[in-house]
């Protein structure tokens, strides 16, 4: 990560702007790792300020990969604290950014549980997992949406 | 031409990111890194 990922434009402007980023050496917070189930690196959690584990992901990703993923897991830390558009708004953006990322499926799916959970309009669910059935029939975030 | 290079502006003490969260208002990216 450090060699190629981090030091792109993109993923460090992510970084810096959204989130407080903290860089430890594992072998060197052996407490710190226990507590956070970190077995594996590269190890990164996204984490609220009670120290709530919002989203976690283990092994090397490319930079446009971390890009999405980062403005996905901000997604997930507006949904965690109910502020919905501001969920919904980065879940597209990896829609339209990253439309190719693996991160897109998963993404597709919350936004539409996002919208749901701002207007409780089930055809708001419908329209996101019906895209998500028809752009990404072959993620696991579809067969969730199945139902 | 070499495409532009970013810096992450690390800190590397827990407790400090810890602190900058109430602050700043923002989620913490922790990062488990092993040498080598």
């Amino acid at each position: 990560m450090g060699a190629v990922t981090y030091p792109d434009l993109t993923v460090a402007n992510l970084l810096n702007t959204y989130f407080i980023p903290v860089q430890v050496n594992i072998e060197e917070v052996s407490e710190l790792a226990d507590r956070y189930l970190a077995k594996w690196t590269p190890n990164l959690n996204v984490l609220d300020g009670k120290e709530n584990v919002i989203y976690k992901i283990e092994g090397w990703l490319p930079p446009s990969e971390t890009a999405a993923m980062l403005i996905l897991a901000r997604g997930h830390y507006f949904l965690h604290y109910k502020k919905f558009q501001d969920a919904v708004t980065d879940f597209e953006k990896v829609l339209s950014t990253y439309p190719r990322s693996s991160f897109a499926p998963e993404a597709q799916y919350y936004k539409g549980v996002g919208r749901y959970l701002d207007s409780h309009e089930v055809d708001e669910l419908k329209e996101e997992w019906i895209a998500l059935q028809r752009f990404y029939p072959a993620s696991t975030w579809a067969v969730r949406s199945n139902v | 031409m070499e495409k532009d290079k970013g810096k992450v502006d690390w800190i590397t003490n827990y407790e400090t990111g810890l602190d900058r969260i109430q602050t700043e208002k923002k989620p913490m990216l922790l990062d488990f890194f092993k040498e080598g």
